[in-house]
């Protein structure tokens, strides 16, 4: 039963995904590229003056790169199901629709972890090759709230488009749109570290918010 | 006594202020097949809708396997083949991954029933469904219904798009099923010909009001259509115990009623206009002309 609904998700968002990996590759070799590029025009010094004192982020073109694949995540996941009412066929199934909600959105989680695991192993193999491991750590440390961000766009996205009130919709993807944004606002290196644990709490939320607007959908709600 | 397999009471269901229909009641019994006929708009969506916990009812309650149908376990639900008004499916798989999809959720199903019908239609196995024609997917659709093998069958709308051909494959498809495996179907349609042959019983739900709840056959056999001209004298007629309905055409009266044809001479003999038996002359008609005469036209 569980492997019909995973090869069902893996049908919807296998193209969506792949192009997710290879856009972020893509990110990962222009980060790369530029990094060579600037270690020659303007040497090793300025780098590191750059980003130890004026905190220069040379991985931000990553910053709303998770946000951005779990956008099209949930838009490729649950906009087919959501459109001509085609739920009724997941929620005629004989299981319990707290149960396949939960298990849809696991498997986009999933899905989105495993491009976040890419990307985290991509930067540190480029960023070891012209940084010291200290650098390397909070640079990555930094992005944690962007992933974060690519969490919480996924959640809020999916759960407005389970949502069936249009007003509902709307309001559920303007918060989505403002609590994501809060985790890519760092400017300087590890800014959030120390509200990791409290900016986890949202996501925890969101993980189970869809069961509302799925319970609403399934006993009819306009 | 039969076991009830769908169980409707006193449902009312409104739209807002919209009033859809008001203390609903029928039952459906196990192995029978059941029309739920009326015009567009008259509220058999929406009794689906209800049937299958879609949508709860202002008041009234439907049970099916003696659960209520706002709260069907999975367990029943696999024993329901439910076919959704427009053919709905995943339109995203293909003719084998449907059929892949589906079968690990129902514990009787036989993948003989689907891939036969689609071996008929010379469906390629990796022909995606989105890419079908409304009736080759009504095909696939139906495929997988019978595959399940449910004791209880919902189909609505199941002709909603399909021309006559797709139709009837659908209905002698359909009809050879259920009668091997005493399934029990409730079917809705706003095509009433196809269904003469095909069903036992049925509703037919007019505008707020249920307008008839029979067999279908002593239907046919007992409503009449009574077509006469009157030259000089005009008639004032309106629905009562003897006019179920009735049309007028210049001088041309057409009268369909459960009455037989002396009642309905005596009847119009009251109203103060001379006819005779001879004058009427009695209709034959089919189940569609039947279901006209009784919602109208308009």
């Amino acid at each position: 039963m569980y492997r019909s609904l995973f090869d069902k998700e893996w049908l919807k968002v296998r193209w969506v995904f792949l192009a997710y990996i290879i856009l972020t590759i893509s990110v990962l070799v222009y980060i790369a590229s530029d990094l060579r590029h600037t270690f020659e025009m303007k040497g090793a010094i300025k780098n590191w003056l750059a980003i130890t004192i004026h905190h220069e982020m040379y991985f931000s073109s990553l910053r709303y790169l998770p946000m951005l694949g779990g956008f099209a995540l949930a838009i490729f996941q649950f906009v087919p199901e959501s459109f001509d009412n085609r739920f009724r066929l997941s929620f005629h199934l004989p299981i319990n629709e707290i149960k396949l909600l939960l298990y849809m959105v696991i498997l986009g989680l999933g899905a989105i972890i495993i491009v976040d695991l890419i990307t985290i192993g991509g930067f540190i193999a480029v960023s070891s090759s012209f940084f010291p491991a200290e650098i390397v750590s909070a640079s990555y440390q930094t992005m944690i709230p962007w992933f974060m961000a690519g969490l919480v766009t996924y959640l809020g996205i999916a759960t407005a488009v389970v949502e069936p009130n249009w007003y509902l919709r709307i309001v559920l993807g303007l918060i989505t749109y403002f609590t994501a944004s809060l985790y890519t606002q760092g400017t300087i290196y590890m800014q959030y570290n120390h509200v990791l644990a409290t900016y986890a709490i949202p996501i925890l939320l969101l993980t189970i918010t869809i069961i509302f607007p799925g319970h609403r959908l399934r006993k009819g709600a306009k | 006594m039969s076991e009830k397999i769908i169980e409707c009471n006193n449902l009312t269901h409104k739209y807002g202020d919209y009033l859809v229909y008001e203390d609903l009641n029928f039952t459906v019994e196990r192995g029978r097949i059941f029309g739920l006929l009326g015009k567009n708009g008259m509220g058999k969506t929406t009794t689906i809708n209800i049937m299958m916990g879609f949508l709860r009812p202002t008041s009234g309650s439907i049970n099916i396997f003696g659960e209520e149908s706002h709260n069907l376990s999975p367990q029943t639900r696999t024993r329901i083949g439910l076919l959704h008004e427009g053919h709905l499916t995943y339109d995203f798989m293909t003719v084998e991954k449907a059929e892949k999809f589906f079968s690990r959720f129902y514990p009787k199903w036989e993948k003989k029933f689907y891939y036969d019908l689609m071996d008929k239609m010379g469906m390629n196995y990796d022909h995606k469904i989105s890419n079908m024609s409304c009736g080759q997917r009504s095909q696939v659709v139906l495929g997988l219904i019978m595959a399940q093998d449910p004791e209880l069958m919902i189909l609505d709308d199941y002709s909603m798009g399909l021309d006559a051909g797709y139709r009837r494959l659908f209905i002698d498809y359909l009809k050879h099923f259920v009668l091997q495996r005493n399934t029990t179907v409730l079917i809705t349609s706003h095509i009433i010909q196809d269904l003469e042959k095909l069903i036992d019983d049925a509703i037919i739900m007019g505008y707020q009001e249920i307008l008839l709840q029979m067999n279908i056959q002593k239907f046919i056999k007992s409503f009449h259509q009574y077509r006469f001209n009157l030259q000089e004298t005009s008639l004032e007629l309106h629905k009562d115990d003897h006019i179920a309905n009735f049309e007028t055409l210049d001088n041309e009266y057409c009268i369909y009623s459960f009455k037989d044809e002396e009642e309905i001479v005596n009847y119009i003999n009251q109203k103060g206009v001379d006819i005779n038996k001879e004058d009427i002359s009695e209709v034959s008609m089919t189940l569609e002309d039947a279901f006209i005469g009784l919602t109208g036209k308009y």
